[in-house]
Formats: structure tokens, sequence, C-alpha cells
């Protein structure tokens, strides 16, 4: 047995040695070309432990929350169509196609405020945000090269809201809303950041924090403050920060 | 206490044969609408589940529909589990397919039946001890508390092999019975098992040397979040577990036991001592999507004294410590499992090391003041390095594997020990030092036809070594066989096999050295065949529920037969010590058959139902060419284990088992009461021309048990109390034979001082038996 436990330390041991794949070291730049834009930003998003495939979108607020514009949105969210489309509410099927999944990002879509002719304010192929704004998910950290067309005169806010599909927790459970095909999309509903940046103030980080979350299903466009039933959600997002360029 | 109902699955979904990832998968909870998708790496997590063993089905387009296996739940630790779906290429309206939890393979049809976790950890009178678990399956013969020998309809206890996670490990009980495979107390420990594969007929190719019985167990996989503990206190012994990631993509599961029975025999004052240990690991490393590799390891080792402080020890004390011999035996099995994963295909490299050794010594009336006492000196060493490389594939629409195997031995033994035969004493004193070299080869393909009404499949193996000319030709032991199934409703299937098997007689035959010769070599030893007919038909009226039937037919041929004996090896294996080390011929004919009915429901609910007859006859020749009944031939063998969840983590089981009564031999007391024959053994002599003429009366017995669960936010504790023979049935077995005293406390001799005078006291077997559980896990 003396032999048994010794091999037996060896693989531990071989195990734990073996070198782990540095979790994304390279970052992938993006671009986007928002209308107007006159002041540059620039936004580094780097990823959480529990980061996988998120869903996301960047716009501007002024300090009345008043939706200026959209700065950037994930490419599946922008077009509606998915990688996976569904065969029947809730199957999906092995090929792309147009899914409509309003608990996703239902903070920004009422923000924008752009109905698709199903009523829903999430994109569809008929309100489709311009290429311009979108690009393939990142896979991890990104730094995003973008612009405002607020003037450099007065403070404005960067909003970000992000959902993971299929991430529930222990309170936002499988069974929690059991015939809530939307809900059972998303689990953990969409967290939204903020910050407000001031643009006589360069050269410092402005730092991104989670100021309440959106509709489970994405009924309405309202913001709940109570982040206490979040857990891995958090940690999609290890931090997220605006500079002025 | 507050029992939360949070509990949590973590999963992950990929193609069978590619080992990709598939992303969006429906994965529900069985019997429930709580489900979830999986992610873009195939991942899924499950919440809010109530605490407790479930299943979770798993559908996806252009696959078949699969039922994963049993899994726990709990708040404190999320397990994980695996389901490798099969693609599908013929399409078939999914939601009219449904996946049963009860599988069935296109190369095993029939006589292939899983036991999942849950009926594990809960079957009453079974101790989480797997061996005893399967005694509750159609075909397998039950036997009291005390062995967990694996009978299979009607075929002796070497004739079974077992596989974990792929590696065959040679033994699966402690104190096990060399050149068979039973003992009294399982190795495998129940924290480990994920499912359990039982074969009883219809062996795929690739698991070659078995005449009755496969079994594979799978093991989880450790926890990948975070380091987990398991401790179990039984009465017999305390274990701990633990199990967790060793980063990212590797984890383990580790475990130890050990019992204090040799204590509590102490105490309790029986004649016996048996102590064992024993550990098991699994590392299950995935190095990147196209490759894993899995290491495991079982070992035990056991100690089994004599209790020679009993101060005037009764009868059956006297009669115990007269025979049995003091024991010490280890022995593991270390293997690595390599899988390499291609678009069509993947391979397997399994290469495992497995040693025993096995040592044994007996003074006569443990009296050892004197080496002229001693009666038995025994000593042997199996040692088996194996590797077996496996390819499986789908290819236009066949499933195709095959592979080769090869395997070098290396077996000793150095035997001192007198044996009376009828004819006077022979002298048995040999030193074998045995190197043995096997290969085989091996492949199978099945194929789906008319809608996957019929599924068919063909195989074929062929095993030598070079042993003698008489095992080195393949040829001479091609094995090839057939299974087809209809099912002409999506209910009712007919299923059949038909195959021959071969298996080498056990190294303690291949080794035994008379004269210093090789005797069964010089005899033209040839492997054991038999050959397999099985019919079935099934029916699955819900997704949860079976009904099977099935016909058995077998046929052996080249059995080993005892020269000195003249009975057919195929009676012995199933007591304590060494079986097959004599002068033996391949020449035993044999035949069992009889026929078999299970009822099976698996309810989500948490109801479970496992009802078995089965009809069986076993019989082999005797040497003047009638067929007489093995010692297996129990003729009836009923089994019927439920066990039903009730609120707040109570569950309440019951095992009911009747085994119709088992032949036996008498003894030849005329031979028996000889002082040179007694003094060579302690016991008394068997009358080997009276072979099975007396049968037991029916053995029945029934077992109880209640478990209790905490399923806490940081930790789970489990209760449980299970009763073995509730109702204190009494077993018949063979009558003590005792040596008479005088008054002066000196045996009595007669004839003139050649026979001791022996007496007959009537044996029964039989005791409630309470055992209390406590599992913890954090």
């Amino acid at each position: 047995m003396i032999r048994g436990i010794s091999i037996f330390s060896l693989i531990l041991f071989l195990m734990g040695c073996a070198p782990h794949r540095a979790m994304d070291n390279e970052k992938v730049f993006i671009r986007t070309l928002p209308e107007n834009a006159s002041l540059q930003l620039e936004i580094e998003f780097i990823r959480g432990k529990t980061f996988n495939h998120p869903s996301f979108a960047i716009w501007t607020e002024d300090l009345e929350g008043n939706y200026i514009e959209t700065l950037y949105v994930t490419a599946y969210v922008a077009k509606g169509r998915f990688a996976y489309g569904e065969l029947a509410p809730g199957k999906w099927k092995n090929e792309p196609g147009d899914v409509r999944r309003p608990a996703t990002l239902p903070y920004w879509a009422h923000k924008r405020n752009i109905k698709a002719p199903d009523g829903l304010y999430i994109p569809s192929a008929q309100t489709a945000v311009p290429d311009a704004l979108s690009s393939a998910t990142p896979l991890g950290s990104f730094n995003l090269e973008t612009a405002t067309r607020h003037s450099a005169a007065g403070k404005f806010r960067v909003l970000l809201e992000i959902n993971q599909a299929w991430d529930s927790n222990e309170f936002w459970t499988n069974s929690k809303f059991p015939d809530d095909i939307n809900y059972l999309g998303s689990f953990q509903p969409a967290l939204v950041y903020a910050v407000t940046v001031d643009p006589d103030t360069k050269n410092i980080d402005y730092h991104l924090n989670p100021i309440g979350h959106s509709h489970y299903a994405g009924t309405d466009g309202e913001l709940y403050t109570d982040l206490t039933t979040f857990t891995t959600a958090f940690d999609i997002a290890q931090k997220i920060i605006v500079r002025i360029r | 206490m507050i029992i939360a109902q949070n509990a949590s699955l973590r999963g992950r979904v990929v193609d069978a044969v590619s080992n990709e990832p598939l992303p969006f998968v429906n994965i529900v909870v069985s019997g429930t609408t709580t489900g979830t998708i999986t992610d873009l790496d195939g991942n899924f997590i499950i919440t809010g589940l109530e605490p407790g063993f479930v299943r979770v089905e798993a559908s996806f387009v252009g696959y078949r529909r699969a039922v994963s296996s049993e899994v726990e739940v709990s708040v404190a630790k999320t397990n994980t589990i695996e389901i490798r779906l099969e693609e599908q290429k013929e399409q078939i309206d999914e939601v009219t397919v449904t996946a049963s939890p009860f599988r069935k393979t296109e190369e095993s049809p029939v006589s292939l039946r899983t036991i999942g976790i849950g009926e594990i950890e809960k079957s009453p009178g079974a101790n989480r001890d797997i061996s005893k678990v399967i005694q509750s399956f159609p075909g397998v013969q039950s036997t009291p508390a005390y062995r967990n020998d694996v009978i299979i309809r009607g075929g002796g206890p070497s004739e079974s092999r077992f596989y974990l996670d792929g590696v065959e490990v040679p033994f699966i009980n402690h104190f096990a019975t060399q050149g068979a495979s039973g003992g009294p107390v399982g190795i495998i420990n129940a924290d480990f098992l994920r499912e359990v594969n039982y074969y009883s007929g219809a062996f795929p190719a690739s698991r070659g040397n078995a005449l009755s019985g496969v079994l594979e167990f799978n093991q989880i996989d450790g926890n990948r979040d975070k380091l987990k503990f398991q401790g179990t206190l039984g009465a017999s012994e305390v274990a701990a577990t633990l199990d967790g990631p060793v980063g990212e993509k590797t984890t383990f599961v580790f475990s130890a036991r050990r019992s204090y029975l040799q204590f509590l025999f102490s105490v309790i004052g029986l004649p016996f001592l048996p102590n064992f240990t024993d550990m098991q690991f699994k590392v299950r490393s995935r190095i990147d999507k196209k490759n894993e590799i899995t290491f495991i390891g079982l070992g035990a080792f056991d100690v089994f004294d004599l209790n020679l402080g009993i101060e005037d020890p009764d009868e059956q004390q006297s009669f115990i410590l007269s025979q049995i011999p003091v024991n010490e035996q280890w022995n593991y099995t270390l293997g690595a499992v390599y899988k390499h994963y291609r678009d069509n295909s993947f391979q397997t490299v399994v290469a495992s090391r497995s040693h025993l050794n096995n040592g044994a010594y007996k003074y006569f009336d443990n009296d050892d003041s004197s080496e002229e006492n001693k009666i038995l000196d025994y000593s042997s060493q199996e040692i088996e390095n194996k590797l077996r490389f496996e390819n499986s594939s789908r290819l236009n629409g066949y499933k195709l594997n095959f592979g080769a195997n090869t395997e070098f031995v290396k077996y000793t033994n150095s035997t001192q020990q007198r044996r009376f035969y009828g004819d006077g004493i022979v002298n048995v004193d040999y030193n074998t030092s045995l190197d043995l070299v096997k290969w085989g080869l091996f492949a199978q393909a099945s194929k789906n036809l008319f809608d996957e009404r019929l599924v068919v499949s063909l195989g074929i193996r062929a095993d030598a070594n070079n042993y003698s000319q008489s095992m080195n030709n393949m040829f001479r032991q091609l094995s090839p066989r057939f299974s087809a199934s209809y099912s002409f409703t999506r209910q009712w299937s007919l299923n059949f096999n038909t195959g021959r098997y071969y298996q080498l007689p056990p190294y303690t035959t291949l080794g035994f050295q008379q004269n210093g010769r090789l005797v069964n070599r010089d005899n033209n030893l040839t492997y054991i065949q038999a050959d397999h007919l099985i019919g079935g038909l099934e029916f699955r009226p819900r997704q949860t529920v079976l009904f099977s039937l099935e016909g058995f037919w077998k046929g052996y041929d080249n059995y080993p037969w005892s020269v000195r004996d003249q009975i057919s090896l195929a009676n012995k294996g199933a007591d304590f010590g060494v079986v097959g080390d004599e002068e033996v011929l391949s020449q035993s004919e044999g035949r069992a058959y009889g026929a078999e009915f299970q009822a099976r429901v698996n309810a989500p609910g948490g109801f479970n139902l496992n009802l078995s007859y089965t009809l069986v006859r076993s019989e082999f020749m005797n040497g003047t060419g009638t067929y007489i009944p093995t010692g297996w031939d129990a003729r009836h063998l009923l089994n019927i284990t439920s066990t039903t969840e009730l609120k707040k983590g109570w569950r309440v089981g019951g095992r009911w088992r009747f085994v119709g009564g088992l032949p036996y031999t008498p003894y030849n007391l005329e031979r028996s009461s000889l002082v040179e024959a007694w003094n060579l053994t302690g016991s008394p002599y068997f009358d080997f021309t009276r072979l099975n003429a007396g049968r037991f009366n029916a053995f029945h017995q029934l077992d109880v048990r209640v478990d209790k669960s905490f399923y806490l936010n940081r930790i789970t504790a489990k209760f449980y109390i299970d009763v073995q023979n509730l109702y204190n049935f009494q077993a018949e077995q063979q009558d003590i034979i005792v040596r008479e005293t005088g008054d002066d406390g000196n045996f009595i001799l007669t004839d003139g001082g050649t026979r001791y005078q022996l007496r007959r006291v009537q044996n029964t077997s039989g005791t409630v038996l309470p055992t209390i559980g406590i599992i913890v896990e954090f």
C-alpha cells in the first residue's frame, strides 16, 4: 500500500505543477463609432471569474438620467439573432436564428426606447443596432475605444448593463418562476453599472459600480436597487474603467 | 435546525464520441419542470432543488435524449455530473422519444442492469456494500450475511470480472478467496460510485475472461469547486473521503477506511478477529477538450487473527478455532486510463497493475510451540500488468469498437501442506514461479435498422497465452457473440443474445506443482468454455417502470475436474481460503438454465421498487456422466426491495429475500475421524462420492432500514439504522463436528488410538444484525 500512497501523492503533485493556461492575457481591442461623437473615451473591461459569454450594452446619459447614445452592444443582442436559434420557446436548434430575449438587457433597451414590431424594446432584425456600434461578444477582457457626442461642457454618466444566460444562484433559482420562459433564459437578472464622468477632469480612472438590476423577465425598464440576492453575477466583471482620451 | 430546500447541481454535456461540449442543450430535472440550458461551453447549473437523489434529462436536436445517472444534491455541496449525448442520424421527433434510467445498449440488449447510486446508498440490508446490493438483482444468488460471493445464473464465484472506470480489478472483497472472488466485505467505497452496470450475459467483446458476470463500476469525479470532506462512522468501520480540485482541470477523490471488528469481535467473544483497511483514489484530469487522463487506485490490507484468549470455548468456537488458519492478505490495483477524442471516434488506452499477496498458516490445535505442529504454510502472489487499447467510433450508422490487450503476469506460490485423500497422505510442498504473457483481440459492430426498431450487434474476441501449446493458439479460443433487439412498439421489445465465452482457469491451477512439474500443464489444461443463449421480453409502460422476462441457457465445457476429489471445480470457491491449487483435468461439463422476471420502478418522487424472481438450475456431470446439482443450484431466488422517500429527509426501506434450499455435500465421518486425517486440517472431510447429495431448507430474511438526512447550509448529516434479519431467521447450516473429550479433558481416542470420537452438533446461522451509520459531509 505504501507504493499506492506514494504514487497517488506523486500524481497529485504533478497535476498541481502542471502549467495552467493564464486566463486571457491577450486583451481584445474594439472600436465603435457613435454618430457625431466628439469626446474620445476608452473603456477597459477586466473579466471576472464567472465571465461566460455575457451580453452587455454600454451607453451614456446626462445627469438627469436622459439617454444620450449607445456606445456599444454585443452582436447577438444588437441584431436579435443568436448562434443557436429557437425551435420552440426554451428549445434550441443547432443553427443560427432570431430569438426574442427581452430579459437580456431590458434597462438599456427601454432607455433606448425603440419598439420592435412585436412590441418588445429589445432589438429585432427590424430595429437592429447599427454595425458600427457592435462586435462579436468578446471572450474575455477588452478595451473599447469609442466616443460620445456629449460636449466637453458638463458631467455625464457612462452606464453598462450586463447579463449572463442561465446563471442561477440560491436566490434566483431554476424553480423561482417556473412558468416564465423569459426568466428561465436569464436567472440572475441583468446588472447595471454606472459612473459619472467629468470631461474637465481627465487623466483619472472612472470606475463603474453596480447601481441596481433590471426586471427579471424584462417586462419593464425599471431599475431595482436591492442587490443583496446577487452572487456570481458580480463576478462577471472584475473592473470596468472609463478614461477620457 | 433549519432544513434548507436549496440544493444545486452542476453539469456538463458533451458529444459522446468527439467529447465536444454541447451548448444550448435542454436540461430538465426528471419528474419536474425545473431546468436550464447549457452554456456555450456545455456547462449548466441548476439551483433551488430539493435535496436528495435526482436525475436530469438532456435533449438537443440531432442527439438521442438521455437520462443522467442518479446524483445526490445537497445544500452544503454542489455535485457535478457529466452527460454524454449520442448523435442520432435519423431525425425522430424528439418530443415523442423518451429516455429511461434503465439503460440498454446495442451490444447488450438483454442481461444488462444499471444500478444508480441512490439504490446503492439506500439498499436495506446491504450496508452500502455493492456486492450485497447486486444480490437484489435477477440471477444473482443471495448469500447469508457473512459472504459476498458473486454467484450469477448458476455459475460459480470465480466466473465474474470487475472493472473500475474501465480498469480491471481482480478483487472487490476483503479476505478474498484466491482463485475465486468472494469474501465477507466489499472493498469498493460507495462514496465513489456513480453507477454500476451489471451484466449477467451478453458481454461486450471488449470484456473478456468472464463466464457468468461482468460488473462495471463507474466512479464520481471530485468536486470542482472546493475541497470537501465526508466522514462515515459505521458499526464496524470508520471511513473518510476527501475530494476536490487540483488546479483548474483536475479533480481528485481519496478515501481510506479501517474496520474495528478486531476490537468488537474480541469484546463479544467471537473466535476470529478480522481487521481490514482499504484505500481508494481517483484523479481525473481534462487536459484539453480532446485529451483526458484518469488515474485510479484500489487497495486492501486484511488481517485475520484467531481469538485464542477465549476461555472454555463452546462447540462452535472450538470448531472454528480448530480449522481456520491465520490469514494475512493485501492487494492493490493501480491504473491509468487515457482517452483521446477525434471528430468521429475516440481511443482509449488502459494500463494497470494489480498485485495480490496472500499468506496463511495454521498450527494444529493452534499450538505453535513446535514447528512440527505447522499443518499449513502458504504464501502466494499474483502480479498482473495489463495494457488495453480500444477504438470506438461511429461510421455510416455503425457503432464500431475494436482493440487489443496484453497482460504480463507473475504468479508465485509456496505451499507446505499435507493433504489426506482416501488412499493416504499426500505431501504438497512446492515453490512455483510462473511468468505468463496473455494477449487478446476484440471487435464489435452494431447497427440500428428500420427507424431504430431493430438493433443488431456482432462481436468477436480471441484470447491466448504462452502457458502451454494448448493455450497459445487464439483460434482455439474464438469467442463470437451476437445480439438483436426488436421493438415492436415503443413499450414492448424482444431481445436476444448468444455467445461463446472463454475463461482462463485460476493461477492457482496453472501454477500448481506436483513432483516438481506443472502437472496441469502436463495434463493439457485448457480455457474453460461457456455457451450462452438468452432471450428476453421487455415492457416499459412508463419512463420509470420496467418489466423484463428473460430465459437463459448456459453450457459449460472443459471445466477443471479435480483428479483427487473426482468432482468439478465448478462447485468450489464460496468459502474462505484458496481454490484450484490441485491437479485437474479440463474435462468437466455442466449446464445452467432458467428464467428471470424483474419489475423495476424508479420514480422521481423517491419511490423505488425492485422485484426479481429467478428460476435456476445449475448442474455438472459427475464421474459417471450424469448431471448432478452444483452448490449453486438454488432453484428459486426471490428478492423484493423497496424504498420510499418520506417528508423532511426521512426514508424507509425493506428487503425480503428467499433462496431455495442449496445443496451440500455430507461429511465423510469415517475418514474424518482418523487421527492422521483430522490432524492435517483440524476439520472434517467431505464425502465427495455424495457430492451435493444433501439439501438445506430454504433460506429467507427480512432487512429493514430507516434513514434520516439533514441537508443544512454548510453540512449534510445522515443517520441510518439498518437491521438485517429482522425476524431472526435461523438458516440451516452444515453440522459442526467436534472431537469428544473425556473427563480428563483429553480427546477420546478409539480403535487403538487411531480415531477420534467425533460428535455432530446441529448448526444454524442467523442473528438480528442492527447497524447504525453516521455520515457527515462538509
